[in-house]
């Protein structure tokens, strides 16, 4: 009875979260793709009339230093980070789900070599991989996108290669084989759908990870080129004056420690309620 | 433990061979000449180049670069004229180990602390505000803890000093900022663990011995439920070592970090490099520290590495 209850109170929980985070979510998302519509200004237009202005109603987050508008910027930043996560976490689920299922599939020899070299891709800090291809490439997301993918697809693959395993020997899968169906199509049709709440729950926690690590780019100097602006850069522009305007730092950082927190806890609420399958 | 020592040590090898290789092709790939900026024409440009020997074909360079590194040179900086990039090395790495060091013992000490707590506070208020501190802790990006930090105590009110790395008091900052991170990490898993233990079977024989509460965490769920903290080193020295980047370079240390934002400011190819296949290497190490530590203390984890899982960051999906 009590571990009953404590099933149900984790899976309430679970949704509250996930619905929590889910809204913040939606909400950026809008405010990203809608802002040129929401804002009269351009992000990258300067206005030297306007510099350095507090919140009014015809800039409601402020100007920076060129007089540019601050809610035309962050959201546009907003909408860098964004990419940058989505984008990356698709194709590092993409990768893993491939090289994890050759892994966990072929068995033996393939998977242990195949797992070792992942072991050997990951053990050096991504974000020192990242700053070379970035170097070599020139800012942009999609240099950035490229290094993070580098090595991030490594865990994704260790997820699906330890759910193949699990679920090899099942009896659905048996039965598949019996009745004829090749290794790709029982991926696909029978594993696949298995492991999508498992898949989903690490997707979710990959996206605040790649937006870190575009965000801590963008702030050393290597992230995203000049005119274009993204939450870290905006942060870093704000650094010269920010004892002067805190306002200027305040919004970018804000954004984009709501954009994490939402999405760590839809993280959260979707891991506790796919959380008894996980655990079995 | 002899088969697994001898392969682990070769897999780490590996990693570092990969890793010099990558980043020595990358750095050569990277645009532009190093001399080019400056007022320099053809006949001196072809001696500078010889000099740094950028005139041989790039085998030859990986091939000279390997010996040397294998003599313990990493060359000369390209920017910063005959300083040697290890001695720059050797400058810089005690702070950002002392630093390190601190952040990892006081994310370690004060993470498990309040995991613990969270995992047995029966008060929904002290559960919530941890669950939310451990939530925003992985939230905020460490320069953004950094930034605030230093504006709010180095600045406005002058509690602690805001540069520099010279007495105790200016390791507070820094540290905080540097440790907030790895400390609600380990708190999360600490309270995961701590939850799953205390319905295991021995717990409840331990209670009905009539152990007292702080008795049974310290001696018996510790043992177990530690583990996958100290699984957590690795990782976290890896997030300690690129989070000393901005933290150095914001709060003015003259650490590993800070070499490595200006190196990448001044596009000092040599200096980036050494420091990456430096940083590269002591992350590469401190994995293989961790997992022979692990091997030893636990002998699950041995077999199972042997034969099964990768391991790291995994507790997340367990």
């Amino acid at each position: 009875m009590n571990t009953r209850m404590s099933e149900n109170g984790r899976k309430g929980r679970g949704v509250f979260f996930l619905a929590a985070g889910g809204s913040i979510l939606v909400l950026f998302l809008l405010l990203a793709v809608l802002v040129p519509y929401l804002s009269p200004y351009q992000a990258t237009a300067q206005d030297v009339s306007v510099q350095n202005r507090g919140c009014s109603m015809e800039h409601l987050f402020g100007t920076d230093k060129f007089g540019r508008d601050l809610f035309t910027r962050v959201w546009y930043g907003t909408r860098i980070s964004l990419a940058v996560g989505i984008l990356s976490t698709a194709i590092n689920t993409l990768i893993g789900i491939l090289y994890g299922g050759i892994s966990g599939y072929a068995g033996s020899r393939t998977d242990s070599v195949m797992m070792r070299l992942a072991d050997i891709i990951d053990a050096v800090p991504s974000l020192l991989y990242i700053i070379l291809i970035v170097l070599v490439m020139g800012a942009g997301i999609r240099s950035i996108v490229l290094g993070i993918c580098v090595s991030g697809w490594t865990r994704m693959a260790r997820l699906i290669r330890g759910e193949i395993l699990r679920l090899r020997n099942a009896e659905y899968i048996q039965a598949a084989h019996l009745a004829g169906a090749g290794a790709l199509r029982i991926l696909q049709k029978q594993m696949l759908p298995n492991m999508a709440g498992l898949i989903i729950v690490n997707m979710v926690s990959q996206v605040p990870e790649a937006i870190f690590k575009e965000a801590f780019l963008s702030f050393v100097g290597v992230g995203i080129a000049a005119p274009q602006a993204s939450l870290g850069t905006l942060i870093q522009d704000a650094r010269s004056q920010m004892m002067l305007y805190p306002g200027q730092m305040m919004f970018p950082v804000l954004a984009l420690c709501l954009l994490i927190l939402a999405l760590d806890l839809a993280g959260t609420g979707l891991r506790q309620c796919f959380v008894k399958h996980i655990a079995e | 433990m002899g088969g697994y020592l001898v392969k682990r040590i070769l897999m780490g090898a590996a990693s570092l061979f990969i890793l010099v290789t990558a980043a020595f092709f990358l750095t050569r790939m990277m645009p532009g000449s190093p001399f080019l900026d400056g007022a320099v024409s053809g006949e001196l440009l072809d001696a500078m180049e010889a000099e740094y020997g950028l005139d041989e074909p790039v085998w030859r360079q990986y091939q000279i670069y390997i010996s040397n590194l294998l003599h313990g040179d990493l060359g000369i900086s390209f920017k910063k004229q005959g300083v040697e990039v290890r001695d720059v090395i050797g400058r810089a790495f005690p702070c950002t180990m002392a630093l390190g060091a601190l952040s990892v013992l006081v994310a370690a000490v004060c993470g498990a602390g309040l995991g613990i707590w969270h995992a047995l506070s029966q008060k929904r208020l002290i559960r919530g505000t941890l669950f939310l501190g451990a939530a925003l802790g992985s939230a905020v990006p460490n320069f953004v803890v950094a930034l605030f930090l230093l504006s709010l105590f180095g600045v406005k009110l002058g509690w602690f000093p805001a540069a520099g790395l010279l007495t105790p008091a200016h390791y507070v900052l820094p540290v905080i900022s540097l440790s907030l991170y790895p400390a609600s990490v380990v708190a999360r898993m600490m309270s995961q663990r701590c939850s799953e233990e205390a319905g295991r079977e021995y717990v409840a024989m331990l209670k009905a011995k009539g152990l007292k509460p702080g008795r049974i965490i310290c001696f018996h769920v510790l043992r177990h439920a530690g583990i996958p903290i100290l699984n957590y080193l690795g990782p976290a020295s890896a997030f300690l070592l690129t989070g000393s980047f901005v933290v150095e370079t914001i709060f003015t240390i003259p650490g590993l970090g800070r070499e490595f934002v200006t190196s990448i400011t001044n596009r000092d190819y040599t200096l980036i490099l050494g420091l990456t296949v430096f940083m590269g290497s002591v992350v590469i190490l401190m994995n293989l520290v961790t997992d022979l530590l692990l091997g030893c203390l636990d002998p699950q984890v041995r077999k199972s590495r042997i034969k099964e899982k990768g391991g790291r960051n995994e507790y997340k999906d367990e």
